[in-house]
C-alpha cells in the first residue's frame, strides 16, 4: 500500500504499538460522537470568535472581543444584511401567496390536486439545479426576455434581469419565492384540512364570506403553522445562500451574509472574525426566534 | 283553552319565523352566490397563472434538454426541439458529467450519514425522553439551537474538525499522504 519512509516507519512501529493506533483510533471515534453529542463545534466557533487566527497555523493571538467590534464597526459586514430585506420581504409575501392558494385549493375547485402537484413541485429540486435553471431563465434573450417579447415589450428595454444593481436582488428573491412557495401551500393546506367542516358549512350559512371565513375560522386554527412559517422565514433570509452563490456569486450587491462569512473565513483566512460574524448570525436567530414564541404563547393565553 | 291557544300561537308564529328563516337563508345564499361569479374567475385565473409562472422555467429548461447547439443558438428559446427523441445531450451529461460516480457518491454519502443519523437521533431521544436527569433541558436546548444556526456558517469548525481527524490518521498511519 504505501510507500518511502512512511510505510518503513508505520512496519516498524506496527510491531510494537499496534494496540496504541487502535487506541487512539477508537479514541477519534468516541470524540465524534462525543462532539455530535455536545454540539462540539458550536462551541469551538465560538471559542475562534475570540481569537486571531488563520485556520492552519498552530498559534493563535487572543483578541477578545476585538472581532465582534469589527464586526459592528466595518460597514462592509453589516452592509451584506441590507440584502436580507429584500429576502425578509419576499419570504413574508410568499407566507401570504401560501396563505391564499391554500385556502383555494381547500375550497372547493377542479383540479385542485393537479394545481397543488405543480405548485409544490419545485420544493422537490435540488437548489444547484433550481440556479442553473434560472441562470437559463434571467439570461439576455433567455425564457424571460422571450416571454415578455411575446407579450409585446421590445427586447431592448428590457434590463439585465442579474446585471443590474437594483434588480439582482428582486431577481434572486423571486426565485426563492418560487421554490419555496409550495412548501409553505402544503403545510397550511395540511393544517386546513384539520379543521372540522362543518364550521365552515356553518359560516357559509351565517352569510360569511370567503374573506370572513379565512379571516374568523381558517386564520385563528392554523396560527400554529403560520408562526412556525414566519419563524422559519426570518431565518431563511438571514441565512441565504445556494441560490445567489450560483447564479452571481455575489456580484453586483447581492451577497448575503453567509457568503461574506464564508469568503472572511476560507479566502482572507480571517477564522476569528468569520466565526465571530457566525455567532452573530445565531444570536439574532435566537432573539427572534424567542419573540415570535413569546408573542404567540402570550396571545394564546389572552 | 287558553294554554292551547298561547302554544298554537307559539307554533303558528315558529312556523312564520321558519318560513322567514327560509327566505333570508335562500337570500343569503343567491347573495353568496352572486358574490362567487368573479371570485371563482379570480380563482381559477390565479391558479393558472400560478401554474404558468411555476412550470416556465421547467419547460423552457426541459425544451432546451432536447436541442442540438445549432438549433439551441438559432431560435427563440420557446420554440419546440425538433425532436424529443434527441437524447445526445442526456449521453454527453452522463458520460461526460461523471453522473455515474456522482450517483455512488450520493449513494454512499446518504447510507452512512443516515445510519449515524438514526443511531445517535434515535438514542438521544430515547434518553432524553424517558430518564429525568440533571442537564437534560441542556442537551433538548443545545440541540434547539445548533439546528437553529445555518450549517455553512459552521463550516470553519467542520473545517477544522476535518484537518484534525486528518492528521491522527495520518500520525497513525491508518492514510499516508502519497495514496488515499
Amino acid at each position: 500500500m504505501g510507500c518511502g519512509i512512511r510505510f518503513c516507519k508505520r512496519d516498524l512501529a506496527a510491531i510494537i504499538t499496534e494496540s496504541y493506533y487502535e487506541k487512539k483510533a477508537s479514541s477519534v471515534s468516541i470524540k465524534y460522537i462525543w462532539s455530535f453529542l455536545f454540539k462540539k463545534r458550536m462551541f469551538d466557533m465560538v471559542g475562534y470568535s475570540f481569537v486571531k487566527w488563520n485556520g492552519t497555523s498552530p498559534e493563535k493571538t487572543w483578541l477578545g472581543w476585538d472581532n465582534y467590534v469589527q464586526v459592528f464597526t466595518r460597514p462592509e459586514y453589516l452592509k451584506v444584511l441590507k440584502t436580507s430585506i429584500y429576502y425578509f420581504v419576499g419570504s413574508i409575501l410568499q407566507i401570504a401567496l401560501a396563505l391564499y392558494f391554500a385556502t383555494v385549493l381547500n375550497g372547493k375547485i377542479k383540479g385542485g390536486n393537479f394545481f397543488k402537484g405543480v405548485i409544490f413541485f419545485p420544493s422537490l429540486l435540488n437548489g444547484v439545479a433550481v440556479g442553473l435553471i434560472f441562470l437559463f431563465y434571467y439570461k439576455g434573450g433567455g425564457t424571460f426576455d422571450s416571454v415578455l417579447g411575446m407579450l409585446g415589450i421590445p427586447q431592448e428595454v428590457l434590463p439585465l434581469w442579474l446585471g443590474d444593481v437594483a434588480l439582482v436582488n428582486i431577481s434572486l428573491v423571486f426565485v426563492s419565492l418560487w421554490r419555496y412557495m409550495g412548501q409553505n401551500m402544503v403545510m397550511f393546506s395540511g393544517a386546513m384540512q384539520s379543521i372540522n367542516s362543518d364550521l365552515l358549512e356553518a359560516a357559509s350559512l351565517d352569510g360569511a364570506n370567503s374573506w370572513q371565513q379565512f379571516r374568523y375560522i381558517i386564520l385563528p386554527n392554523i396560527k400554529t403553522i403560520v408562526s412556525l412559517n414566519l419563524i422559519l422565514a426570518v431565518k431563511g433570509a438571514i441565512s441565504v445562500y445556494e441560490i445567489p452563490m450560483i447564479m452571481t456569486n455575489g456580484a453586483n450587491g447581492s451577497s448575503t451574509f453567509v457568503m461574506k462569512t464564508l469568503d472572511t473565513a476560507f479566502t482572507s483566512r480571517k477564522i476569528g472574525l468569520a466565526s465571530a460574524m457566525g455567532v452573530v448570525l445565531l444570536v439574532f436567530i435566537m432573539i427572534v426566534t424567542f419573540i415570535q414564541k413569546r408573542f404567540i404563547e402570550g396571545k394564546e393565553e389572552a | 283553552m287558553l294554554q292551547k291557544k298561547e302554544t298554537e300561537e307559539v307554533i303558528s308564529l315558529s312556523k312564520l319565523s321558519e318560513e322567514e328563516q327560509a327566505k333570508k337563508d335562500a337570500k343569503i345564499k343567491k347573495q353568496h352566490r352572486k358574490e362567487s361569479g368573479p371570485w371563482i374567475f379570480v380563482k381559477y385565473a390565479s391558479l393558472i397563472i400560478a401554474t404558468i409562472v411555476t412550470l416556465l422555467p421547467l419547460v423552457t429548461a426541459f425544451f432546451g434538454s432536447f436541442k442540438t447547439s445549432s438549433e439551441f443558438n438559432s431560435f427563440n428559446v420557446l420554440v419546440l426541439p425538433e425532436s424529443f427523441l434527441n437524447f445526445e445531450n442526456y449521453k454527453i451529461a452522463f458520460t461526460g458529467g461523471n453522473m455515474a460516480t456522482g450517483f455512488l457518491n450520493t449513494i454512499i454519502v446518504l447510507f452512512f450519514s443516515l445510519i449515524a443519523t438514526i443511531l445517535t437521533g434515535t438514542m438521544t431521544a430515547y434518553i432524553l425522553n424517558r430518564f429525568r436527569f440533571p442537564g437534560r433541558k441542556l442537551i433538548n436546548n443545545l440541540f434547539l439551537i445548533a439546528s437553529l444556526i445555518p450549517s455553512i456558517t459552521m463550516q470553519m469548525s467542520v473545517f477544522q474538525d476535518l484537518l484534525e481527524y486528518y492528521n491522527i490518521a495520518f500520525e497513525t498511519g491508518y492514510c499516508d499522504g502519497y495514496h488515499h
